[in-house]
């Protein structure tokens, strides 16, 4: 499918950044808020977790230091290995936030590699999708898995370029292609992102954005790397849209003209 | 054990099946009322609303989510629902995550 809108849009909205990021791993809500500041990102992915009995009632919550009034605040279901347990979740999530229906489902198969447990991610989607959620969805980078899923009703597909926290880059860009080429909602590339040339090639393959959280949070200079994370989001999607040159494997070209050289 | 005692004088003394019957039978016998809440047992000596079992916790001001038995309890009904014996509660805020 074409790709060539100005701008993301995720069920019927629209966003002016490209990049979505996570808000776990920081130091502290101080830098959470610095990195997340400066990457521009306007959709932000939170956990859902029990309230900390012991805890400090003057100590700010996440949600004070990233309101939902200035970003659009995406609860997704990490740890959840089950579709049961993510449903579940998804509802806490949606009284929690007044009703938003924009979520991030992903059910995970085992702990080691956090890899997408498909069959349950499809029982899930199923059922939020039935209950009116928006669902962008963390999945294999399965052609036939992100299709299904879209078919089910799902807002966005997002596949994983490699696993969660590895930082491995694209692993198999090859598979995103035949995804894209298949898919009429959003593509996003989550998870496996490391630095900013892989946010900058799953751009250029033509993904609709870049989900990352541990590229940001566990850089040496979390900061930075988001101004850099933002450039690169920005400088893929621009080379996608501007169209490559065809690559020639085994013939040069010569920039220069090849007439009027000195003799 | 409280489950058995209600389903016994239910059936003798034809008491309609609510979580009001069944609380004033729990405090006529002398039967605290036992909880779980996030996960631990917690045990009350009288009935309560769930507004009133939060209020200790560090939620004012703050966005949170209530469950009770699976379900979810909207804010505006949190003063109207009554804690009953064997309850279980989960009470989530967000938190840093990707």
């Amino acid at each position: 499918m074409p790709r060539n809108t100005e701008k993301l849009i995720i069920a019927d909205k629209q966003y002016n950044s490209r990049l979505l990021v996570g808000t776990g791993k920081y130091r502290d809500f101080n830098e959470t808020r610095d990195a997340i500041v400066m990457s521009g990102a306007e959709i932000v992915t939170v956990a859902i977790r029990r309230v900390n009995i012991g805890q400090n009632a003057n100590e700010p919550s996440l949600l004070e230091v990233l309101p939902p009034s200035k970003f659009t605040i995406l609860p997704n279901t990490a740890g959840c290995y089950n579709a049961k347990e993510a449903v579940r979740t998804l509802r806490l999530a949606r009284e929690l936030l007044d009703g938003h229906a924009l979520v991030k489902l992903e059910v995970l198969a085992d702990d080691s590699t956090l890899f997408p447990n498909m069959p349950e991610t499809i029982i899930a989607a199923k059922e939020l999708v039935a209950d009116g959620f928006q669902v962008m969805v963390y999945c294999t980078d399965d052609p036939i898995q992100a299709k299904a899923l879209e078919e089910i009703g799902c807002v966005a597909v997002m596949p994983l370029a490699s696993l969660i926290g590895s930082g491995m880059g694209i692993l198999n860009p090859w598979n995103l292609d035949i995804i894209l080429d298949r898919a009429t909602v959003p593509v996003l590339v989550d998870a496996g992102i490391g630095t900013a040339s892989d946010a900058a090639i799953a751009m250029e393959l033509g993904c609709d954005g870049v989900l990352m959280n541990t590229a940001i949070a566990k850089a040496k200079n979390p900061v930075l790397m988001a101004s850099a994370m933002k450039k690169a989001v920005e400088a893929g999607r621009e080379a996608y849209r501007a169209g490559r040159m065809a690559k020639k494997i085994y013939q040069a070209s010569a920039s220069s003209p090849s007439e009027g050289k000195i003799t | 054990m409280a489950v058995l005692i209600h389903s016994l004088l239910s059936g003798l003394m034809q008491i309609p099946d609510t979580c009001y019957y069944f609380l004033l039978i729990s405090a006529l016998i002398f039967m605290s009322i036992n909880i779980q809440f996030n996960g631990e047992t917690k045990s009350l000596v009288e009935s309560i609303t769930v507004a009133a079992l939060l209020a200790d916790l560090p939620l004012a001001g703050k966005r949170f989510a209530v469950e009770r038995n699976g379900e979810i309890v909207p804010k505006s009904q949190l003063a109207n629902v009554d804690v009953c014996d064997g309850d279980s509660f989960e009470i989530v805020i967000a938190v840093g995550g990707g």
